[in-house]
This record gives structure tokens, sequence and C-alpha cells, in this order.
């Protein structure tokens, strides 16, 4: 078979796969607002789109989120290898994170990004749901209710992220040098306090959350076919648990509680991507088969839906 | 004076009114012979049918809400497809992040799913071969620009005349023959580029 009669034979398929399942033209009309507005209608049109706008919602937000979090592993992963381990230790110090490596700092604003999109977007989501509750031509009040939170989203992030290096470019306008050596001991080595040493895991715990929130949006935002495969992503992710955990044996039998465990412990890269690694695929799996299992509910509620 | 304008703004209202009565029946006389094929249209735009059922949705809105603006019901068809290759390149110009990870994009959705659709396409007509056929093609056409990428599908899968095509991007019929050239040139071009991938789907015996 030639190129252009494969070509051919290619655009035959993909004009029958377009013409599968398509709307129903009541479904089309009811989406527009171009049917007659009886209770039931309405009602049935409100429920439908509603599934339908967070769903499309739920797209954008994924897409954005996973892509940031996603630069941010990447880079992070370029970073841990290109830093000779001899320096691990110097990761610590806050003002050499923030300001003297600049891949650190990008990786830094990477991160903050992802979690303050998601915080804003929570706060869109609830403003959206409660818009949709009580929109009556819902698919066209929803479709402009997308854009204005999803807008909103980026504008509240964009602005936090401003307000986040302005605060502290200017703290250290104020502060000096020597104010952020204080900055650097008060917020990373807080040693002048009778802290608990279940406090040294909060670095740890905050990098599993990372993991927990970056697998949760990927999974969000893959295409069907991966989510579809979860249950092989699971056994992946439990080998891949397995292996992380008995290589890390050494620096998870140091952390104990009612020691105090050395500071290169708790910084100890290989210790913080497995555990990114391991809680992001973990929760990867989890929202693979929760969302699947969601979209299966809300395709079985459309389809028993009848139309006045 | 005073009652000839209220005369006329309350006729100009019934005029509203009537006209937002009757605009619903109109649409659905005007969509319905043309529903099917615009929604194929708009998914064979699309790299994905998640992503064509909402260039779809779209599209329909916004030809619902200027219904009142098209004088002639004749030209309905062209007025239809011009807002949806119009929304189309909207969408293309739109974002970077919709680029950067296709959503629901990669795995073209119009193969029904088994796990949603409740039928299982591996017995039906959708065997292997064909998806990857509608995939690999799919990819293809995602490649080309916009302006290529509409002339093709019009003409190769809608089965438009470039007369029709030319009418509706409001171009020379040479300008519809030449993007229709390249946008071949370039489908072959790409195929030929991924052999492995081109010729995937070995014909079964």
């Amino acid at each position: 078979m030639s190129t252009d009669q494969q070509i051919t034979a290619d655009l035959a398929v993909v004009a029958r796969a377009s013409r599968e399942r398509p709307f129903s033209l009541d479904e089309t009309l009811r989406a527009v607002g171009a049917l007659p507005a009886s209770p039931r209608a309405a009602a049935g049109r409100i429920e439908l789109s509603l599934v339908a706008m967070s769903r499309v919602f739920a797209m954008r937000v994924a897409r954005i989120t996973a892509s940031t979090f996603m630069l941010a592993v990447v880079t992070a992963i370029l970073a841990y290898c290109a830093v000779p381990l001899d320096s691990w230790d110097d990761w610590g110090h806050l003002d050499h994170f923030l300001f003297e490596d600049p891949t650190n700092l990008i990786v830094k604003l990477l991160w903050a990004t992802a979690l303050v999109y998601l915080a804003a977007l929570q706060l869109a989501v609830t403003a959206f749901r409660r818009a949709m509750e009580t929109a009556a031509d819902a698919l066209v009040r929803g479709r402009q209710l997308v854009h204005r939170t999803d807008g909103w989203s980026v504008a509240l992030t964009i602005a936090a992220m401003t307000g986040f290096v302005v605060v502290f470019r200017m703290s250290r306008l104020v502060l000096g040098n020597d104010g952020l050596i204080v900055m650097h001991d008060v917020l990373y080595d807080p040693t002048w306090l009778p802290l608990h040493p279940m406090w040294n895991l909060v670095p740890l715990a905050a990098t599993t959350l990372a993991g927990v929130v970056g697998g949760f949006a990927i999974a969000r935002s893959l295409r069907r076919a991966w989510v579809v495969r979860g249950w092989i992503v699971l056994l992946a992710s439990a080998v891949a648990f397995a292996m992380l955990v008995i290589g890390n044996q050494y620096d998870l039998d140091s952390i104990q509680v009612g020691e105090r465990p050395a500071p290169h412990v708790i910084r100890s890269p290989a210790l913080r991507v497995s555990l990114l690694v391991t809680s992001g695929l973990a929760t990867f799996t989890l929202a693979s088969c929760y969302i699947l299992a969601r979209r299966r509910r809300e395709h079985a509620a459309i389809e028993s839906e009848e139309l006045p | 004076m005073r009652i000839s304008k209220s005369h006329a703004t309350s006729k100009s209202a019934e005029g509203v009114l009537a006209t937002s009565m009757e605009r619903p029946e109109r649409f659905k006389t005007l969509i319905e012979p043309l529903h099917d094929r615009v929604l194929a249209f708009a998914r064979c735009l699309c790299r994905s049918s998640a992503e064509g059922d909402d260039l779809f949705q779209e599209a329909m809105l916004r030809a619902f809400g200027k219904l009142d603006a098209l004088r002639d019901d004749q030209a309905f068809r062209a007025w239809l497809y011009r807002i949806v290759i119009s929304v189309h390149r909207s969408r293309c110009r739109r974002s970077f992040w919709r680029r950067l990870i296709p959503i629901g994009g990669d795995d073209a959705t119009d193969e029904p799913d088994p796990a949603t659709s409740g039928h299982d396409y591996r017995t039906e007509s959708w065997m292997p071969g064909a998806i990857d056929a509608n995939r690999r093609a799919r990819a293809a056409l995602a490649q080309l620009n916009a302006a290529q990428r509409e002339a093709i599908v019009l003409f190769e899968i809608e089965g438009w005349q470039i007369e029709e095509i030319a009418a509706l991007h409001r171009v020379s019929v040479s300008a519809i023959k030449s993007r229709l050239a390249r946008g071949r040139a370039e489908l072959r071009a790409l195929y030929e580029a991924q052999p492995a991938l081109s010729f995937a789907v070995t014909e079964t015996p």
C-alpha cells in the first residue's frame, strides 16, 4: 500500500470515527437553550451541564497544574543530578536556596505556583459550583463562568507569586545579609526551640504531600487509556515503593521518635526523591481508579437520563 | 412624539420577544439536517473527540446566539461552518498549556471506551488496526496548520467541492488547491518520516 493510499484509508477511518456516538439533536438544542424549558427539562439541563462543565473545568485545571508540577519535578531531578553530593548540606540555607542558586529558585517558584494555583482554584471552584446551581441557562452561563473562574485562578496565582517574590526581595533589602542569616536560623534550623524531634519530619511530610498533589494532578490530566491501565501502574508503584524503601532503609531507621536525626538525613535527596516518587505514584493510581469509577457513574447518569 | 417613541419601543420589544420565541424553532429547523455532519466536522478538526465535542458546543452556542444576524436561511450551512472554523481558529491560538499536555487527546477518544460505552470495540467495527489508523491520522492532521487542516477535512472527509470550500473561506479556488496540495504533501512527509508508525497497521491475510 502506498503512502497516499494509506493516508486516504486512514482519513476514511477518521471520518467513520467522528460519526461514532454523536450527540442527539435534542441534546444539542437543550444545551444551547433552544428547547422549551419545562421544569423537568430545566432541571435535566442543569444537571447535565454541571457534569459537562465540571469536566471541561477539571480538564483545564488539571492541565495547568500538571504542567507546572511536571516542570518542577523535571527541573528538581535535573538539579539533584547536577549538584555534587558533597554540597547537599548547603541546600538547606534559606538564602542560598532562595537567592544564590537560580535553578533552585526556579524549582521553588514552580512548586509554589502549582500549590498556589490549586489553592486559588478551590476558591474559584466553590464560586463556580454555587453559581452553576442557580443558573437557569446553565450551559451558556457555565461556559462564561469557566472562563471567568479560570481567569481568576490564574490572576490569583500570578498575584500571589508576585507577592511572594516581592516580599522576599524586600526582606533582603530591609534585613540585609545578617538579617537573612537570622531568618535562616529561625526558619530552617530552629535549634533554639524546644521542639519535639518529630518536627524534623515536617520537610519529609511536605515532600510527600507534594507527591500526593502532583500524582493526583497528573492522574486528572492524563489520557483515558492510562487511567484504564491504572492497575498496572499500581503494581509498578508497589514494586517501586518496595525497592525504594529497601534502598533507603538506613535513612528511615535513623528517623525515630525520641532522637533528633542528623540534618543530612532529613535533607537526604534519595529519601526525598523516593518519598516524592512513591507517594506520587500511589496517589496517581488511586486517583486514576477513582476518576475512572466516577466517569462511569457520570456516563451512566447521562445515559439513563430520560429526555423530556 | 413621546407616544410614537413609546409605541416604537413597545413594537421593538414585541419584535424582540417574537424573535426570541421564534429563534429556537428556526434554529431547530435549520440545524436538524446538518447536526451530525457539523459535529463530525468539529471532531475531525480536533485531535480528540472530547475537544471536538467542546468545539461543537461552543460553535452551537455562538450560532444560536447570533442566529438573528443571519438573514438568509439558505446560507445557514456556510454560515455555521464558518462559525465552527472561527471558533477552531481562536482555540488554536488560545493556549500554550493546551498544547503542552493534550487532555484526553493522544488517545483520540473517538474510539469507544469499553469502560464507559458499554460495548467492546474489539468485537465490532473498531478493530485495533482501525484505532491505530484513527490515532495516526489525527496525529498527522494535528501537525498541519489550521487552514490546511480545515481544507483537508472538508475536501477529503466531508466531501465538499473545492469551489464550496473557497466560497466558505472567501478565498480563491487556487488558494484552496494550494492548501490541499501542501496539506497532502505534508501528511505524506509525516507518514514517510515515521515508517514504523505509518505502517503499524499490517494488512491481515
